[in-house]
């Protein structure tokens, strides 16, 4: 699909980006942390310059390779190397409604119903919640969407949390799940994103 | 679907759109909301599977009763959700779940909506 002159020439303009315009991040600790270890910070605009050597120097200290384990306990996912592995987008507040044909807010019904239809996709190695419902408490929404993915898949999950204390909830569900820390630890389930809010924005 | 593939992606200095980038940078709405935004995406992933889009002729698709693609899309919901499974999760670990989900909604002066547990 991509040639390797065009692979060099997608990783150079990231490069370019990263250095020259940076990345807008709503956050003072990590821009310290970035800061510390040579980003260029504008703390009165928030955004961080990452210099090459930084983003090369970090990448060396990534595992080489990541084994993700089903419900089962059956390792089905390996990151390294050029494996890909396919996922669904984790959160589109609105969906198109295949009965009414109109754009609609996500509920709650629509997450269970996609998590289910997902978990029988063979090309679809990890699951996500696949929509932000809007008929759940907002303060509560990440958990409530990790333990519905929990519930109904048997597939390694992609999960996210908006908050400190939703990390903490979902890593205790987990545990239960898993049949203790030791054994959550053993054969590990579900990967944590961190994603941009937006393009070059960290919210 | 061979052909698709056989084409690549398209890397040119259009796709990589640094300068576009570059000006909007922070302005989420002017990257994601751009048109150059939505004519590649429907150029290089808008790809709706073989089961859902008509590939036939006019005539065969009359013949096959001219279900329209929201019909086929819904039909072939329906055929894979009939042979869902979901994990075989013991009531004892359901209900520490709900316990934990329940005291964590608790200590956000929430309450966490029946539907949920209605497994």
């Amino acid at each position: 699909m991509l040639r390797q002159e065009d692979v060099e020439r997608i990783i150079s303009a990231a490069y370019d980006l990263l250095a020259t315009t940076g990345v807008k991040i709503l956050h003072a600790e990590a821009l310290q942390i970035l800061g510390d270890h040579g980003a260029a910070v504008d703390l009165s605009n928030q955004v961080a310059a990452i210099p090459q050597e930084l983003i090369e120097k970090s990448l060396k200290t990534v595992p080489a390779s990541l084994k993700f384990y089903n419900f089962q306990g059956d390792e089905t996912v390996r990151v390294e190397g050029d494996t890909v592995n396919f996922v669904l987008d984790s959160a589109p507040v609105f969906l198109l409604d295949s009965e009414t044909k109109k754009i609609r807010n996500a509920n709650t019904r629509d997450m269970v119903e996609i998590i289910k239809l997902a978990d029988n996709l063979e090309h679809v190695s990890c699951m996500t919640a696949c929509v932000v419902p809007d008929d759940v408490p907002i303060s509560l929404c990440d958990v409530i969407r990790f333990h519905q993915t929990l519930i109904y898949s048997n597939k390694p999950v992609f999960g996210g949390a908006f908050s400190i204390d939703g990390l903490l909830a979902e890593i205790e569900l987990l545990s239960v799940l898993a049949g203790g820390k030791a054994e959550m630890k053993k054969r590990p389930r579900v990967f944590m994103a961190a994603n941009p809010s937006a393009p070059l924005m960290w919210t | 679907m061979i052909h698709r593939l056989i084409n690549g992606i398209t890397v040119t200095e259009e796709t990589l759109a640094v300068d576009f980038i570059k000006e909007n940078k922070f302005n989420a709405a002017g990257i994601l909301g751009s048109g150059l935004t939505l004519d590649w995406f429907r150029k290089e992933l808008f790809v709706p599977s073989k089961d859902i889009i008509g590939r036939t002729s006019y005539t065969q698709y009359v013949e096959n009763g001219s279900r329209e693609i929201f019909i086929r899309a819904r039909e072939k919901k329906g055929q894979i959700l009939n042979t869902y499974k979901a994990p075989a999760i013991d009531i004892h670990t359901l209900d520490e779940m709900k316990r934990i989900l329940t005291e964590y909604a608790n200590k956000k002066g929430e309450e966490i909506p029946e539907f949920i547990f209605n497994y």
